[in-house]
């Protein structure tokens, strides 16, 4: 089916375009979502990254790899594009979260995965991205480094920074839910 | 609660979104494709900047080339008139020399009352070996250029460098310069034979050996935003030999230590007419990872192949085309050199990026006798220079186009522009590297 509709993007067909954007909508939306900082930027990802797939989906080539990991690249590549270019706009002061020390592994099984994903989108532009390509990605300090022409050091300080904020954050939450529930 | 089990939580909650599908996300994603394209595509844009550019040229060719007839005309005058006065000095039967030096000094003085400078001097050194014992020639400069078979020159070049770069690590001068580092030099030397010819001056074949002790000295700079400056200048001193050609051919050795790196390259070439070849397989040294200290790589060898076609010019401008393909091999072991005894380098560091270096040539810089020359070089690179594969060879195409303009016989510009990028070899991925390089050059001939 898959192959079809590839078949049928190749001649740009408007009707195998709708089918394969909606057919890989929520897995690749989902991956926007954890990049921007709220739904809107990350539909523009998405929009931005179907756009490149339904251009060059002849260089597609199906004995190399499978369509769903060759979009999921593309995604992830304007994701990290979309960052470099906000990068370089000066950004807000990075404003410390007042929080206590965290629940973190309490608060992270508390939380709904849609809680979740809105701390990881409150984070600066900077720390999501390494905390995406770190720990959601599984690429190295040195790969992320590469990609986002930063130094190793940077991107890890990014990432426990990061982390830190997470567990704030979730720390936060936790009590707040767990104030509400004790009411 | 550790790291990897914190993130594993988070990415398992994550893992399990899939949000629903909104018929509006659909909407604009169809609004996007259905976007008008330009009216005028990108393509036509540029063939017609291109156009512009080539229709510039030829009106400054134009012109230029109108307003050198008077000089010509003038000079081919003198000319014939020397050389009148040449044959009788050298019979001393048909024509009496002083009445030959008296006509010659005459019509030289009054043609070169409306010559510009460096055809007046041109005008004196003809005169010389009919001037006789009273005159005396306030310049030896022309003489030597036009009516010696042997000459001797001696030359030296400087060429400040600004490089602007996206990336830390800079390709074109990672060979060179490293970041950590606040000052480098690299010395080196090279013997060079090399034959260029006068397609501007007409003035005739020459071959050149020299050899030349560049001295390249960087001043890197990193701002906040990680992008580098580099600072720097560049010294060729060194003697050249002219004398007339036999065939048209060229050969070279460059080869000597650098600090941090070791260039090593073998140069051969062909010149004909206007055509001009160039083959240089070059080893070269390329920096691996950031690190305090001083620290070379090298990570293989590059052949370059670039042809030149220059166009049928009379004229002061001289535009050319030229293409190039250059070869990369990466050596399988690489070899580390350290400068810093207490922080060795390890052995499986990888290369950071490369880009070959394009350099401006001028091919005229040597066909006039000079003594030595200034030269103000800029260029910039931009684009994606990062090499994220590094496996087997690879190709790197190149395409480009420049003139030559020489105001006079002391002053040339060039311009040029050139385009490269990777292709994919020997069955190796493509890899995403792109490069411009813009550059303009100035050349001041001092007798």
């Amino acid at each position: 089916m898959l192959t079809d509709l590839v078949e049928g993007c190749r001649k740009e067909d408007r009707n195998a375009q709708r089918k394969l954007y909606e057919h890989f909508h929520g897995k690749m939306l989902s991956i926007c979502l954890r990049y921007a900082a709220s739904r809107e930027e990350a539909v523009e990802v998405l929009n931005s990254s179907f756009f490149k797939v339904f251009k060059n989906i002849h260089r597609f080539d199906g004995k190399k790899g499978n369509v769903e990991a060759w979009i999921r690249t593309i995604v992830t590549n304007t994701a990290i594009d979309r960052y470099r270019k906000e990068s370089k706009r000066p950004n807000t002061i990075d404003l410390d979260y007042a929080y206590k020390e965290s629940h973190g592994s309490i608060a992270v099984e508390d939380l709904t995965a849609q809680e979740i994903l809105k701390l990881v989108q409150d984070l600066p532009p900077a720390y999501r991205t390494v905390f995406n390509l770190f720990a959601i990605e599984g690429y190295s300090h040195k790969e992320i480094g590469e990609r986002l022409g930063i130094s190793e050091g940077t991107s890890k300080s990014n990432l426990a920074k990061a982390r830190k904020k997470l567990q704030k954050a979730l720390s936060i939450n936790y009590e707040i839910k767990r104030r509400q529930h004790v009411k | 609660m550790s790291n990897e089990d914190f993130f594993n939580r988070i990415k398992s909650k994550l893992s399990g979104m899939d949000p629903d599908f909104d018929p509006g996300d659909w909407k604009a994603m169809e609004a996007m494709l259905d976007r008008k394209k330009p009216i005028i595509p990108l393509w036509m844009i540029r063939v017609a900047a291109g156009l512009a550019l080539f229709v510039l040229g030829y009106l400054s060719y134009s012109y230029f080339d109108n307003a050198e007839k008077p000089r010509q005309e003038a000079i081919n005058s003198i000319t014939q008139k020397t050389a009148i006065a040449e044959v009788g000095t050298s019979t001393k039967t048909k024509i009496n020399p002083s009445l030959a030096s008296a006509e010659k000094s005459s019509v030289a003085t009054q043609e070169s009352e409306n010559l510009p400078q460096d055809a007046e001097a041109t005008v004196e050194i003809r005169n010389l070996p009919m001037a006789g014992k009273q005159e005396t020639p306030t310049s030896l400069t022309a003489k030597i250029n036009f009516n010696s078979p042997r000459r001797k020159a001696v030359s030296g070049s400087f060429e400040p460098v600004l490089l602007i770069s996206e990336k830390k690590h800079n390709p074109a001068f990672s060979a060179i310069a490293d970041p950590e580092t606040s000052l480098v030099a690299n010395p080196a030397t090279s013997i060079r034979l090399a034959k260029i010819e006068s397609p501007i001056l007409g003035a005739g074949e020459k071959q050149v050996h020299g050899a030349n002790i560049p001295f390249e000295a960087m001043i890197p700079r990193t701002s906040k935003e990680q992008k580098s400056w580099w600072i720097g200048m560049t010294a060729i001193p060194g003697l050249q030999y002219v004398q007339n050609p036999e065939e048209s051919f060229a050969l070279g050795v460059v080869a000597g230590t650098a600090f941090p790196g070791l260039p090593l390259s073998l140069e051969a070439g062909i010149l004909k007419d206007r055509f001009r070849y160039e083959e240089a397989p070059t080893a070269r040294l390329y920096l691996g990872e950031k690190q305090r200290g001083s620290q070379g790589t090298l990570s293989g060898i590059s052949i370059p192949l670039k042809a030149k076609l220059y166009f049928r010019s009379q004229s002061r401008i001289q535009p050319y085309v030229s293409t190039g393909l250059t070869a990369f091999i990466p050596v399988k072991e690489q070899y580390v050199f350290s400068f810093d005894i207490n922080n060795p380098p390890n052995q499986s560091q990888a290369l950071e990026a490369l880009v070959v270096r394009d350099t401006l040539d001028f091919p005229n810089r040597s066909e006039q006798e000079i003594n030595s020359t200034l030269t103000f070089d800029f260029n910039s690179s931009t684009g994606n220079i990062t090499l994220p594969e590094r496996k087997g060879m690879y190709l790197l195409a190149s395409a480009g186009a420049g003139m030559n303009f020489q105001v006079n016989a002391r002053l040339g510009f060039q311009m040029s522009a050139n385009y490269s990028r990777t292709l994919g070899g020997m069955g190796i991925e493509q890899r995403n590297m792109k490069r411009i390089d813009l550059g303009m050059a100035m050349h001041y001939f001092i007798n």
